[in-house]
């Protein structure tokens, strides 16, 4: 049983560890942790931008480890977090940024799906609440 | 008691409407800055830097060799085939305007672009070799070909991705053809 079980355990241990494989290349990885660090969180803020909904980390594009790079090479510079989204950003525009400014335009997609489960749950309670009253009325 | 049962199918359709005006609305959101296939956020921007090695040359460009003058800037590579079929038109528009055109090759062989001029005529002022791609992360390129149109002073006028027509250029780069001082819609 205790075997067993260690076997499950090695079996999802191992399926983790293939998740954060990406689609980056040897070689590109900075010797710095920490910058390294730094490197991934910002490239999953970044949209590929010839790509479908994938962040530069995720995408095996040309252009997604040029921006992985270019990241990494910012870094070493010694840019701060924020300079780096800047740059690419005022390079790219909104489209770039995986999570976009709040602003009028992109106003439906921050309050959008809040709207849309509240509708749900509003349709859901007055469906209740018809059913209920059928059944008594 | 209320025909409940008839009254659902419409009821189901509010949401379903609703969800395809978000839909609708997201995609407009993100998709403001552009007007077709030309960016319009870059518009009234200072234009990036771009000092880049000439081809076949041992000299680099710098901003300087077209000074107070409207240039188009052009990225294009010879493995691209939109790049290829606005070759042409690229072609007509040397003949027709005063404007130099800067051809910034995108991560290509120097001898390959060489052969490719040579094969398909060259309407370019001069060609500038990217070669790592960095100066096209600068000036915000997705992909081979983009045109940006540059004033005397050096502010982005117009950009395209996509192969440049006569379409494109009529509506987005022709009418701020006319000097920045009258185009007081986006003078810098």
């Amino acid at each position: 049983m205790k075997k067993r079980l260690n076997f499950f355990t090695l079996l999802l241990l191992l399926l983790t560890m293939g998740l954060p494989a990406h689609a980056m290349e040897a070689g590109e990885q900075l010797a710095d942790a920490g910058l390294e660090k730094r490197a991934i969180i910002l490239g999953n803020q970044l949209r590929c931008v010839v790509c479908q909904s994938e962040s530069i980390n995720d995408s095996p594009a040309d252009l997604a480890k040029d921006l992985r790079v270019l990241v990494r090479g910012k870094l070493k510079e010694g840019l701060s977090d924020v300079q780096i989204l800047d740059y690419i950003h005022a390079r790219y525009g909104d489209y770039v940024l995986l999570k976009p400014p709040v602003k009028q335009a992109t106003l439906p997609l921050w309050i959008g799906p809040w709207a849309f489960l509240s509708l749900g749950f509003g349709l859901f309670a007055l469906f209740l609440f018809k059913q209920k009253k059928e059944t008594k009325g | 008691m209320r025909p409940n049962i008839q009254m659902s199918p419409l009821l189901l359709l509010i949401p379903i409407v609703l969800f395809a005006c978000f839909i609708v609305l997201a995609v407009r959101g993100l998709s403001e800055d552009k007007q077709g296939k030309t960016r319009v956020s870059d518009i009234g921007k200072a234009m990036p830097e771009i000092n880049l090695p000439i081809l076949n040359s041992k000299k680099t460009f710098t901003r300087d060799a077209v000074k107070g003058q409207k240039i188009l800037v052009n990225f294009f590579a010879s493995w691209c085939l939109p790049c290829a079929a606005e070759h042409e038109f690229l072609t007509v528009l040397h003949e027709a305007l005063a404007i130099p055109i800067i051809g910034v090759v995108y991560k290509d062989k120097d001898a390959v672009i060489t052969n490719y001029l040579a094969k398909h005529g060259n309407p370019f002022a001069y060609v500038l070799l990217d070669r790592e791609g960095r100066t096209a992360i600068d000036w915000g390129v997705t992909g081979v070909p983009e045109t940006f149109l540059i004033s005397e002073e050096g502010a982005i006028l117009a950009h395209t991705s996509g192969p440049l027509t006569v379409a494109i250029w009529d509506k987005y780069f022709k009418p701020r053809l006319i000097p920045t001082t009258l185009n007081n819609e986006k003078a810098p």
